[in-house]
């Protein structure tokens, strides 16, 4: 009876015997920081839309971004931007790709997919370093801009900026793992017979799709409304 | 891993060709719409955004094979979001920040 109880005891410590939540304690935590994340990009945006409304005038977007690298003064209106999502969205199909071997314990997939994820992170921030470079040499900055209120560069800036970090600390982790993956990590996970050995990559996953999904909003707030 | 589902290579692909079929919408309805239905306009952008991030949360982060205890820890907050979006909204429509703004 007292050895039965220490069981269920232990059973308790480790998730218990019903998951309520049919997750683990990893996963969870990762789907509330992202939720806490979440609700500080929903603040930010909402600003945004609370200054954009009560602001009699707003730059139209179109005008504001419509250039390209290597085309001069050519007027292209979202054709950058729609690269940057585009590489964006492939990234985040080839982190659930890295997910996805993951469960079948394919080490090569694993890493071959998130080189995959980080090269798109990198080329992503660089068309974002690309354009803020070419939009402050065009005159927008957080002190004015030649298209309208000063409060729209500082809310591009500021959300674009806060995204952007999100972008860089989702790449460094993925590099983490990357590592982690071809030093063995997951190898010795494997034969150690651990559950889900993989996890750690569903977990990255988690934040880089979360990283996309922000995107998905910035996008169309900036960019298309 | 709560409800083990079918969702292999196949799947993520197609996941993948619906949203970038969606962006392209979007970038359509951008090019092609003309200003005086700017309302219409931005009412079928937040649509699309919508689907778009009900795309990439149920399969991308893999929610919707996710307990339903789980599904509702996660979505029930964001009421709050909606509540804020709501307010602002009202607010930013009826407040005169521009006077104040100017000074910046």
């Amino acid at each position: 009876m007292s050895s039965e109880a220490a069981v269920s005891k232990q059973n308790l410590w480790g998730g218990g015997d019903v998951k309520p939540l049919g997750a683990s304690y990893g996963k969870i935590m990762m789907w509330f920081f992202i939720v806490s994340d979440a609700f500080t990009f929903s603040a930010l945006l909402i600003s945004y839309g609370l200054l954009r409304l009560s602001s009699p005038s707003w730059p139209d977007p179109d005008e504001v971004f419509h250039a390209f690298p290597f085309m001069g003064d050519m007027h292209l209106p979202l054709v950058f931007v729609g690269l940057m999502t585009f590489i964006l969205i492939f990234s985040s199909v080839t982190m659930v790709l890295a997910v996805e071997a993951g469960h079948r314990n394919s080490k090569k997939e694993v890493i071959t997919n998130l080189i995959w994820t980080i090269l798109g992170g990198i080329a992503f921030l660089s068309c974002q370093a690309w354009e803020w470079t070419h939009l402050i040499h065009g005159g927008t900055t957080i002190y004015g801009n030649p298209y309208g209120p000063a409060v729209f560069g500082q809310l591009f800036f500021c959300i674009t900026g806060f995204h952007g970090a999100h972008v860089t600390s989702g790449v460094i982790i993925n590099i983490i793992v990357l590592i982690l993956a071809y030093t063995g990590y997951f190898d010795r996970r494997v034969q150690a017979g651990e559950h889900d050995p993989y996890e750690l990559v569903e977990k990255v996953g988690l934040y880089w799709h979360f990283v996309d999904l922000v995107w998905v909003f910035v996008f169309t707030f900036f960019y298309l409304v | 891993m709560a409800q083990e589902a079918k969702f292999g290579k196949k799947e993520i692909w197609k996941v993948f060709i619906f949203l970038s079929i969606v962006t392209a919408i979007e970038f359509v309805i951008a090019f092609v719409m003309g200003d005086n239905m700017k309302t219409i306009k931005n009412i079928l952008f937040v649509v699309l955004t919508v689907v778009k991030a009900y795309g990439i949360m149920a399969f991308f982060m893999h929610l919707k094979f996710e307990f339903s205890n789980f599904k509702m820890t996660i979505l029930v907050p964001f009421a709050f979001v909606v509540l804020l979006l709501v307010i602002l909204a009202y607010e930013g429509s009826k407040l005169n920040l521009w006077s104040f703004l100017e000074k910046f």
